[in-house]
């Protein structure tokens, strides 16, 4: 998903780069305003039009499949309970929901949907989870008085991190913790 | 000359430079953080955090007066701000600029620019570090909130309130047939600024009753929106003030008139309330707030665009193709400060897009895009208006400054969003800590080779002084 982003980015970098020193040359053949104004103005109604139908295709691709919802359709199979603390993820339970079967008190099971119940005991911090090869998978804030759930299906059993991405005073950097996928 | 303008100019000057100089050490702050982000250096991480909260405070502070003033010298062709303001405002500004130096750089205070509610209170710095903090922000709150509500009133007296907005244009029937689209503009971003500086005043004094009796408890969520909706606002609005600049001095270098018209009213007018609802992008992963709050933070982001590019961008079209224009250093500077401006704000709509959030959120994407509307964006736009205030005729080395400054300035924001692809987390004093050793890697190596590019960015700066600099004495004068 960064790669996507970066990638659009880059495009709309070097696109908005092209124009500009298309413009700046442009004054090499110096025109009358009234010659080329109206060009232009005809140019701006036709990019309203453009700009508007690119907001609303990717307001509607976007908002949808957002992170303050379970996937449609499933239901969580585990639990796990973390706690933010000054500095340090405290993962006090790992826990199978109705009907399914607890495999491990401290591993996460692959393939099942995993809701993660979030909160802080002290300030704000922000719970990342990434894979062994630094991929960031999905993030919430854990806030004092806010507790909250995020949820995520592992595919590749292994081991996964959890890094604190809210600055939270002189330890931030070192809270980080690690859990199992089997 | 008049007296006033001369005294006007003088302030502006004493402004500029004391801004440039502020500018140029908190640069070095930023050289300071990374090289320790690569490795190069070893900061205790208390000392790391005092001076990014330093940094963070201290750039949007600065740039926020510097194009402030830029706007406030801009527009006194128009209407009579207060100069007796502007000076006690001087005073109130350094004071709180002290206060902030005390509370970080002796007393360690680290809570970043933000200061989110209830880190400030942790045990880990002295308390008074966290008082000095908090009424050194208030001096910098009420000189901001004094000075915008002045420029306001200056407005108003001289074309009244509903004009100065160009409600005229909107009703299709304006009073004032030569409103400068600078003053619209001005306005809208003054308004907006008044209303969340006012925000920002409240949790201050709220911060402070929880400084003095810390018994107190606040809502964590509550906090955290007003401090977004104050610290977003005055980044926005800094912008636009840059912006204003553009409007108002572009003309004098493409020889072709920008004229106010009922849409760059409608398009100025709407932006007042995108500004004050894109905030909510901030918060995406705080799931305490209402979700439809989530989904209007993600629509107000991507619609902020129809303005900025459709009556901006096609104004600036309109100023310079195929227009008779030397590319002196101001216009220059000016179009390049839109194009940063432009990059940067698309990298802000990607990630305010809340599914590509998810990946990006507090990795060093943030700083990417921010680094580049700021550094490569406003900056820039400011550095062509002191230039247009204080800089000689000749001006190749601050051409060369200025380039170098572009080159370096990419070449850094690119580490950033490099850094954040590869989901590098943000503010983070090292990256040792780190147990996935690949992350940590792209972090010190994306560190280590922007520093490079902070030692163009500073050549680069020192060029363009040089050059103002020889300007100032003639600008002094009144010539």
């Amino acid at each position: 998903m960064a790669w996507q982003a970066g990638l659009i980015t880059l495009i709309g970098t070097m696109t908005i780069f092209g124009i500009t020193f298309w413009l700046i040359r442009s004054t090499r053949s110096p025109e009358r305003a009234e010659a080329v104004t109206p060009g232009i103005y005809a140019m701006r109604g036709k990019y309203f039009i453009f700009l508007s139908l690119v907001i609303l295709i990717t307001l509607f691709a976007t908002l949808r499949g957002l992170p303050y919802f379970p996937p449609e359709g499933a239901a969580p199979a585990y639990e796990v309970t973390v706690k933010g603390k000054l500095w340090f993820w405290e993962v006090t339970e790992i826990k199978a929901l109705s009907g399914t079967t607890e495999i491990a008190p401290t591993a996460v099971p692959a393939g099942k949907l995993v809701q993660f119940s979030i909160s802080s005991e002290d300030v704000n911090h922000g719970l990342a989870i990434y894979n062994s090869q630094g991929q960031l998978l999905i993030q919430t804030q854990a806030m004092p008085g806010y507790p909250s759930k995020l949820y995520y299906t592992f595919n590749e059993p292994g081991e996964y991190f959890l890094v604190c991405l809210e600055y939270c005073g002189m330890g931030h950097q070192s809270m980080t913790s690690k859990f199992t996928v089997l | 000359m008049s007296e006033n303008q001369l005294q006007t100019k003088r302030l502006a000057i004493v402004y500029a430079i004391t801004g440039l100089v502020v500018f140029f050490v908190l640069v070095l702050l930023g050289f300071t953080m990374r090289l320790n982000q690569a490795g190069a250096l070893d900061l205790p991480p208390d000392f790391f955090y005092a001076l990014m909260t330093l940094h963070g405070l201290g750039m949007v502070g600065v740039l926020y007066v510097a194009a402030y003033i830029g706007v406030w010298y801009l527009i006194s062709q128009y209407t009579k701000p207060s100069l007796g303001l502007a000076k006690f405002n001087y005073v109130l500004i350094l004071l709180g600029v002290v206060g902030l130096m005390l509370s970080t750089l002796i007393g360690r205070f680290g809570a970043g620019w933000y200061v989110l509610y209830p880190l400030p209170f942790i045990k880990t710095w002295p308390e008074w570090a966290v008082g000095t903090a908090v009424i050194s922000v208030m001096l910098l709150g009420v000189a901001w909130l004094l000075g915008q509500l002045d420029v306001l009133r200056a407005i108003a007296k001289r074309y009244g309130f509903a004009e100065g907005l160009g409600w005229g244009y909107l009703s299709g029937n304006p009073k004032e047939k030569d409103l400068p689209p600078m003053v619209v503009i001005t306005s809208v971003s003054m308004i907006a600024g008044a209303l969340t500086t006012v925000v920002g005043a409240i949790m201050l004094m709220l911060y402070l009753a929880k400084w003095l009796n810390p018994a107190l408890e606040f809502d964590a969520l509550l906090m955290k929106n007003m401090v977004f909706l104050f610290g977003h606002t005055l980044v926005n609005i800094t912008l636009y003030f840059g912006v204003a600049a553009v409007y108002a001095m572009l003309p004098l270098y493409s020889g072709r008139a920008w004229k106010m018209n009922k849409i760059i009213a409608l398009s100025w007018n709407a932006s007042l309330f995108l500004i004050l609802l894109a905030y909510f992008h901030h918060l995406y992963f705080d799931f305490g707030q209402p979700v439809w709050v989530q989904y209007v933070g993600q629509f107000a982001s991507y619609l902020s665009t129809v303005p900025a590019t459709v009556v901006t961008i096609f104004g600036v079209f309109a100023q310079i193709y195929r227009a008779d224009m030397k590319w002196s250093f101001v216009p220059l500077a000016f179009v390049l400060g839109i194009m940063g401006w432009i990059v940067g704000g698309f990298a802000a709509v990607v990630d305010s897009t809340i599914r590509l959030n998810q990946v990006l959120h507090n990795t060093q994407w943030v700083p990417g895009h921010f680094h580049t509307y700021f550094l490569l964006g406003v900056v820039l736009m400011i550095l062509a208006v002191l230039y247009y205030l204080m800089g000689p005729k000749e001006d190749k080395l601050a051409r060369f400054g200025l380039w170098s400054l572009l080159l370096g300035g990419f070449g850094f924001v690119a580490m950033f969003f490099i850094g954040g692809i590869q989901s590098v987390p943000r503010r983070m004093a090292n990256y040792d800590s780190l147990p996935i050793k690949s992350v940590a890697q792209v972090g010190q190596m994306t560190a280590g080779i922007a520093s490079l590019f902070i030692l163009l960015i500073a050549v680069g700066a020192i060029a363009y002084y040089i050059a103002v600099f020889k300007g100032v004495k003639q600008a002094w004068s009144g010539n």
